[in-house]
């Protein structure tokens, strides 16, 4: 069982009602067909407005698709459903990380009690072995077991990221999701965040589905590409391939334009 | 990854701790606890402090001037009132009356705002707004008027004034609740919670009341400011608490019939209202600061 999850016949239609002298905007997404292996790192990239985060957001089930199915871990998801509160399965399998760290941690509480979170609504644990659970997360995602007691205005940016990927981590999910997860970070704290992922990776065998916009890190963390356009795949397959041989006009612009940066190599 | 094992720190503040230490740091925000302390001692502990009965009338020492007064003697702190009462217990139990029934209807005000405005912020749409709106004729007509209608209404007395003013205040906390939740609601972090499998009671209690102290503490001294003056207002124009129980308001009417015979009647009743809204005032404003302040420093 090496498949850990498999979306097919993804749609989502977004049409505003036609008003008056206005044409009616209409923007769909898919059909997506998309498969992760298990310890895959998946890059979604595409330019503004393609509709990666929509997809992003799907997977994790906070927006709710028009038709479609998603499978995770051989379990069958129909994705036109918003989660129930009660499908504690899919929070433990798969986590997001959200686009802005900051916003997505609660200013009003600390740290432990922002991890705690999850494990009170999804897991059985009593009060100490959460704590232990939660230092543990803590020291492995590189921030000391103080850090508990932080609240948000405390911590860095680098910090807040690192407690977003311990709050993701911490219920050992099979595949996580990112929405830019290295956008806001300098170029040592994101490599540090990049050789922890890795890490992460090898240690829980963690699917990572993550999209970017810096397409060094997606050749150097990505198994697999997936490009966008307008709300279609437009181009799939192995990274090197992709950036070797692009096939579509959009693929091509992206990677010439990423290696005008990187002279020493050429377009064969 | 440390490499080393660090020491852990020892002591870690907690929330209130914190609090206390940045609300310590403004002086007047301190004294001003300090004086509602004092007056929230007297309400507690009335009859531990009150030397006298404050309904007991002495025939024999009617009008007596505070003690600081050439004429006053010890035995009366505060002097006594044309029927002899001795001003200082009936300033005392006052408190207990003023100050106690405004906590206890601005506690009540404040529970049911945040409930009903805590599910209009939860529901959408045409539901959200009829809930909203449930209490918002009472926010045309202001505070003092809506209960001396409902006095005129239900006959006077402390507990209908009490009523009235609970049912004048609500609205303003529907109001804010409501618009607070309803943009926590859009923030991220609510919606990393409901993708922990957070239900709308959890998110509510875990996520957004943390958040909420700071307006609660805002909206709260507020109100029990506004209902320390209406309840005395009440009992001044004799709507509120009738006359043999002591209440700051009604002891101001009293006294003021004999306001130039025996102007202290006047004065020291109106002096402790007066210190009872600049603490309450003064303690909100520190505490606010200091809630503030502890989670940007």
């Amino acid at each position: 069982m090496n498949e850990v999850m498999r979306v097919s016949d993804l749609v989502f239609e977004h049409s505003r009602k036609k008003r008056w002298l206005k044409k009616p905007e209409i923007f769909r997404l898919g059909p997506i067909e998309l498969s992760v292996q298990r310890g895959e790192t998946v890059a979604i990239i595409g330019e503004n407005r393609a509709g990666k985060s929509l997809l992003a957001k799907m997977l994790v089930g906070t927006i709710a698709a028009d038709s479609g199915e998603i499978c995770l871990n051989s379990q069958r998801y129909n994705a036109a459903q918003t989660p129930s509160p009660k499908s504690h399965h899919r929070s433990n399998d798969i986590r997001m990380i959200f686009q802005h760290s900051s916003e997505a941690m609660n200013p009003g509480i600390t740290v432990g009690k922002i991890l705690n979170e999850p494990l009170r609504l999804n897991t059985n644990l009593d009060e100490v072995e959460c704590k232990q659970l939660i230092e543990n997360t803590l020291v492995k995602v590189g921030l000391l077991r103080e850090h508990y007691f932080f609240y948000r205005h405390m911590l860095s940016d680098g910090q807040q990221q690192r407690v977003a990927l311990a709050r993701a981590i911490i219920l050992q999910p099979k595949i996580l999701v990112a929405d830019e997860p290295f956008a806001a970070l300098d170029p040592s704290i994101r490599s540090q965040t990049v050789n922890l992922i890795l890490q992460l990776q090898k240690e829980l065998g963690l699917a990572f589905i993550f999209i970017s916009h810096n397409l060094g890190i997606v050749r150097h963390l990505a198994d697999k590409v997936i490009v966008m356009e307008n709300g279609q795949i437009v181009e799939s397959g192995k990274t090197e391939t992709i950036f070797r041989w692009p096939q579509h006009p959009m693929t091509k612009k992206l990677i010439l334009s990423y290696q005008s940066l990187v002279p020493q190599q050429t377009l064969r | 990854m440390p490499q080393f094992s660090l020491y852990e720190e020892e002591f870690q503040p907690s929330p209130w701790q914190q609090t206390w230490r940045e609300f310590r740091t403004s002086h007047a925000a301190f004294i001003g606890l300090f004086i509602l302390g004092l007056f929230v001692c007297f309400a507690l502990f009335a009859p531990l402090v009150a030397p006298y009965d404050p309904i007991a009338q002495n025939i024999d020492a009617l009008m007596i001037p505070p003690s600081w007064n050439m004429n006053g003697t010890i035995s009366h702190l505060f002097g006594t009132d044309s029927l002899g009462r001795d001003l200082f217990s009936r300033i005392v139990y006052g408190c207990r009356v003023t100050l106690g029934s405004s906590l206890l209807l601005v506690l009540v005000a404040l529970m049911t705002g945040v409930t009903i405005g805590t599910i209009a912020g939860m529901l959408r749409g045409v539901r959200s707004s009829i809930v909203n709106h449930l209490l918002d004729a009472l926010m045309a007509i202001p505070t003092l008027l809506i209960a001396i209608i409902i006095v005129a209404i239900l006959g006077t007395g402390l507990v209908n004034s009490m009523w009235a003013i609970t049912l004048a205040l609500t609205p303003q906390f529907i109001h804010h609740t409501r618009s607070f939740v309803r943009n926590e609601m859009k923030k991220e972090y609510i919606l990393a919670s409901k993708l922990d499998g957070a239900n709308h009671w959890q998110l509510f209690f875990h996520s957004i009341l943390p958040n909420m102290i700071e307006m609660l503490v805002v909206q709260g001294t507020l109100a029990l400011s506004i209902a320390v003056i209406d309840i005395s207002a009440l009992g001044f124009l004799n709507l509120g608490a009738q006359p043999p129980l002591p209440e700051l308001g009604a002891i101001l009417a009293d006294g003021l019939d004999v306001a130039y015979l025996a102007p202290w009647n006047v004065a020291l009743p109106g002096l402790a209202i007066f210190l009872i809204v600049l603490s309450i005032n003064v303690v909100g404003d520190g505490l606010r600061s200091a809630l503030r302040k502890r989670l940007s420093r």
